[in-house]
């Protein structure tokens, strides 16, 4: 394809979509839902991630001393401990800190502690781990650690907060691809009526001797601007639709200790994402319904 | 034959039109006239015999080569089809653009064609502004956009009245005068008549007769005047003032631009041969 001709096929997909603006604005309500629906799927998807992350910064390892490790030997365990692949954050917990917290946690039964010291207690160590299907490893290798005489952990939660957090994730893929191929399906048949209502032009196209690439150019450029408007319109859409949930959402994620994922930090990537499945589902939806449509209606002539 | 209802559209049919012909193709509805046409283009294939046009052997064509194939013929429909939300001049330039052609030939090309078919003050009027003689004028003009060395026109002049038909069929007659092959497709057996070339009759998908002239044809001819001093006046009269200021408007010398567009619009030497079982 020659440039000049590129240059006139692109200018073809603008003017259409401005002479067929009826159909232009419908494609792009319906792809802009289907963007709607996916960027929110994938915002509650962001947010039980966080809660998740939360969850499992909850979920630390305490790492008892030894008495009989002098002050080098219990650094020592925190350096190799911070030194642990799969260790996130090490917090050292002196015996004394450990003793106040207990007579602060027992209240008004503090009396029972009354005449016991603080050396009845170990050093520890509180480990948050990365990844919690590494859990019971991290934990076997923490165990053989010198200087270690009990570690106490809860594998169970563990386990489970990483499988909620894999079901999470392929439920959320699994949702995402079926809502693209379900948006690809709308738009192509919206698109469809699109072409349905110019087959006069592509007749004429094929009467004086068009090529296939030449009729499908500007369709397929009117997809790709019409994916592009629908992201930043969706775009915007979404922010404020986010805006009004973050309100309601807020108060129950402050109620469990975190808070609301910021849209803004992740604008670049719900943009990304939104050019992305807008422009293919725009451009792949002309081709597969103008491909159709050419099967279809490949006449030229009128029957008798 | 159509494989799905094994019906025959077409039987037996042996046509031979020589390069420069004039050629109406007559009969009644469902006769076959349309299935013609659509092999001629290449729609469809033939299930027996072959296809010649152009120098193109039809039924042995690759699917990419048949909008090349198409370039070598212009085509003229019923119902003009004509883009509403396009003006005259761009509907014409319509079919240059969509084969890649220059902007610069299109601006040349176009005003030669629409002073051909008398049309250039219209220009910039959009085709519901035009009447359907008009309209098809504009159609035909877009026919010849890409030097095609043969016009097929399905029943060009089946939409508009008697007059405005006598005036198509006289422009096709100017176009003929060329050197282009012309196969019109029609009912108006008056316009056979009048213009008195060769008419094939088809009836029932078969050739019922093939002769060189209409003496044949049992119908008044029509007596309208001449309508040159309208339909192709710019093209004849060099000296309107008209045609001049439009083709300005388009940055065109007619004085020097006007011979080159005519040298463009030879018609390609070709014999067309269409056998078809």
């Amino acid at each position: 394809m020659k440039g000049a001709s590129l240059g006139y096929l692109t200018r073809e997909g603008f003017r259409n979509i401005w002479v067929n603006r009826l159909l232009s604005l419908a494609t792009i309500v319906v792809l802009i839902s289907c963007l709607i629906i996916v960027g929110t799927g994938s915002l509650i998807f962001l947010n039980i991630n966080a809660v998740l992350d939360l969850i499992e910064s909850q979920n630390v390892v305490m790492v008892y001393v030894n008495d009989e490790a002098d002050d080098y030997m219990t650094q020592s365990l925190g350096v190799q401990l911070e030194a642990h692949t799969n260790v996130l954050e090490v917090e050292f917990v002196p015996r004394e800190e450990a003793f106040q917290r207990q007579i602060e946690s027992y209240g008004d039964k503090a009396d029972v502690l009354q005449g016991l010291s603080a050396d009845i207690l170990p050093d520890a160590y509180k480990v948050t781990v990365k990844d919690l299907e590494q859990f019971d490893a991290t934990v076997s290798e923490i165990k053989v650690m010198e200087n270690v005489i009990h570690v106490r952990e809860n594998s169970d939660l563990a386990s489970k907060l990483a499988s909620i957090r894999n079901a999470v994730t392929y439920i959320s893929i699994g949702i995402v691809a079926i809502l693209f191929f379900v948006s690809l399906f709308i738009v192509s048949n919206t698109i469809r009526i699109t072409i349905y209502n110019r087959r006069l032009e592509i007749s004429i196209m094929k009467a004086v001797g068009a090529t296939n690439a030449f009729i499908r150019w500007p369709f397929m450029v009117e997809g790709i601007l019409l994916g592009l408007f629908s992201a930043v319109l969706g775009l915007g859409i979404q922010y404020g639709v986010y805006s009004v949930a973050a309100i309601w959402l807020g108060n129950i994620l402050t109620e469990l200790g975190g808070e609301i994922v910021n849209f803004l930090d992740y604008v670049w990537v719900i943009f990304g994402m939104f050019a992305f499945i807008g422009v293919v589902i725009g451009a792949f939806g002309s081709i597969i319904s103008l491909n159709k449509y050419l099967k279809e209606h490949s006449n030229v002539v009128e029957n008798d | 034959m159509y494989e799905d209802t094994k019906t025959k559209a077409l039987d037996n049919l042996d046509i031979q039109i020589e390069n420069g012909e004039f050629v109406f193709i007559v009969g009644s509805s469902g006769a076959g006239k349309s299935t013609l046409l659509k092999l001629m283009m290449r729609e469809e294939v033939p299930s027996s015999g072959s296809i010649n046009i152009n120098g193109y052997d039809l039924n042995n064509m690759k699917k990419k080569e048949i909008p090349y194939f198409r370039r070598s013929l212009g085509i003229v429909f019923q119902d003009f089809r004509l883009i509403q939300s396009m003006n005259v001049y761009d509907n014409v330039a319509y079919a240059m653009r969509v084969i890649g052609a220059r902007e610069g030939a299109i601006r040349k090309r176009v005003p030669y064609l629409l002073g051909l078919v008398g049309l250039n003050s219209k220009a910039r009027s959009k085709p519901n502004q035009l009447s359907g003689g008009e309209q098809q004028r504009v159609a035909l003009a877009r026919a010849l956009a890409n030097n095609a060395s043969m016009i097929i026109a399905d029943e060009p002049t089946g939409n508009i009245d008697p007059k405005m038909s006598y005036e198509i069929v006289d422009l096709l007659n100017h176009i003929n005068s060329d050197g282009t092959t012309i196969i019109m497709v029609t009912h108006d057996l008056h316009l056979v008549k009048t213009f008195n070339h060769r008419v094939i009759t088809i009836k029932d998908g078969v050739i019922e007769s093939d002769y060189p002239d209409a003496s044949h044809i049992e119908a008044e001819p029509y007596t309208f005047d001449s309508p040159e001093d309208e339909i192709g006046s710019y093209f004849l009269n060099e000296d309107s003032s008209d045609f001049d200021y439009l083709m300005q408007t388009y940055g065109i010398d007619p004085s020097k631009d006007i011979v080159e567009a005519e040298n463009v619009d030879t018609p390609v030497s070709a014999e067309e041969e269409v056998d078809a079982q």
